[in-house]
């Protein structure tokens, strides 16, 4: 009986101390800005430019498999995309990501999302949020985590959502943003992730190549 | 079995007390970061209302701002309430507001906050932080066109700050992590 009673207590009293951690959760900026580093601008030397070859890399996928780029199959090109769970530019693109990975993985360019922050950091960005991330928005593409952070300064990602369109050779054909409108769907005038792939499938040089966009800074341990 | 149910009510009651605590301190500490580094001068209010606001719904008409010819130094930061490393690093530009009121000195926060987030979010943070500089909206969507013209190696990731007097400019890409650092770069426009 008494077993029993404390069992329950406890019980009781871990779900009000979870649930507690939650309700603390909700306002990313209430959390102790002191923990909160952020990486300086990279040095423009060793990043991707077009026209460079991209590296591969063989990351964790949401599911728990290991993606490379390699192991994509029937893949003519990839759309590579730096972006997180907390950022409000990279939620603002969920649903059009969806939407770019069903269009263009048709034609060969599968959408492979990487998540480049350090949970440290960012807890919301952790494997685990990834996970559930996924889950509620019903991602369709790979959604990997560049654990220890050695994929992101290879390609020279800076922000979240940052996007690199690559062809079959792996070259690095557009870098930037994935359309011209960020905070208003229904204003995007041009989409320059699918024009740049139209370009590459026509035999021609995307145009623009490069683009820059709002975003947040990749979180990482000064 | 009443036992059972003074046990369990006596680990709610602990627990919710420990929540409601653990969420006070952490209400403490923003505030603490935001207002100890503001100095004793709380006679500032912060602006109350969205008429008082400055929205530039278009760059151009904002940009002036960013390069005026006076003997003013300007100290321009874009930002905005869901950016994490902006919001910590704000302190240390209201300290420095505060330091140079009497001065030949402004400093500028343009918010890229969403206009739908502008009386939920923007106005309440700048009421309940007091904020004394001043801040304005820059609600252009245009951005891969904006961004360039800020600056032109500028990627877009906030926060970035620029410091200018005249044509001597220093753009600082990313946070400012504390007050001397932040107080060189104004030194360097000197």
């Amino acid at each position: 009986m008494k077993i029993t009673s404390y069992l329950t207590a406890l019980i009781i009293a871990i779900f009000c101390f979870s649930s507690c951690q939650q309700g603390a959760s909700v306002e990313e900026t209430n959390k102790d800005a002191k923990t909160e580093k952020t990486t300086k601008k990279v040095s423009g030397t060793d990043v991707l430019k077009i026209g460079d070859v991209a590296p591969d890399f063989n990351l964790k996928n949401i599911d728990g498999s290991m993606v490379s780029l390699a192991s994509l199959d029937g893949a003519k090109g990839y759309i590579v995309t730096f972006t997180c769970n907390h950022c409000p530019y990279s939620v603002m693109y969920e649903d059009r990501l969806i939407a770019l990975h069903t269009e263009m993985s048709a034609l060969g360019y599968p959408v492979v999302a990487i998540n480049p922050n350090d949970p440290e950091v960012q807890p919301k960005d952790s494997f685990d949020g990834m996970v559930e991330r996924a889950k509620e928005k019903a991602f369709n593409f790979p959604y990997l985590f560049d654990d220890g952070q050695k994929v992101y300064p290879q390609y020279g990602a800076t922000r979240t959502p940052h996007v690199f369109v690559l062809d079959n050779e792996r070259k690095v054909r557009y870098i930037g943003a994935i359309d011209d409108s960020a905070r208003d769907e229904d204003d995007v005038e041009t989409e320059y992730v699918k024009k740049a792939i139209m370009a590459i499938e026509a035999g021609k040089d995307p145009d623009p190549n490069f683009t820059k966009a709002v975003g947040c800074t990749i979180k990482k341990k000064v | 079995m009443p036992f059972k149910i003074i046990t369990a009510l006596f680990f709610i009651l602990f627990y919710l007390t420990g929540c409601e605590s653990k969420q006070n301190i952490n209400e403490k500490l923003e505030k603490q970061e935001v207002l100890e580094l503001k100095g004793k001068n709380k006679s500032n209010v912060g602006h109350a209302s969205k008429s008082e606001l400055k929205i530039y719904e278009k760059f151009d008409d904002l940009a002036p701002l960013l390069s005026l010819q006076n003997d003013t130094t300007y100290v321009i930061n874009f930002w905005a309430t869901w950016c994490k490393p902006c919001v910590a690093e704000l302190p240390l530009f209201e300290k420095l507001t505060e330091e140079n009121k009497n001065k030949k000195f402004k400093t500028i926060l343009v918010s890229l906050d969403f206009p739908k987030q502008i009386e939920t979010r923007l106005l309440p943070f700048i009421e309940k932080n007091k904020l004394q500089s001043q801040v304005v909206v820059l609600a252009d969507k245009k951005e891969q066109i904006w961004i360039d013209k800020v600056d032109k190696n500028w990627d877009g990731a906030i926060p970035v700050t620029l410091v200018y007097k005249k044509n001597k400019r220093k753009f600082v890409y990313g946070e400012v992590h504390d007050y001397e650092e932040l107080k060189a770069y104004v030194d360097q426009v000197q």
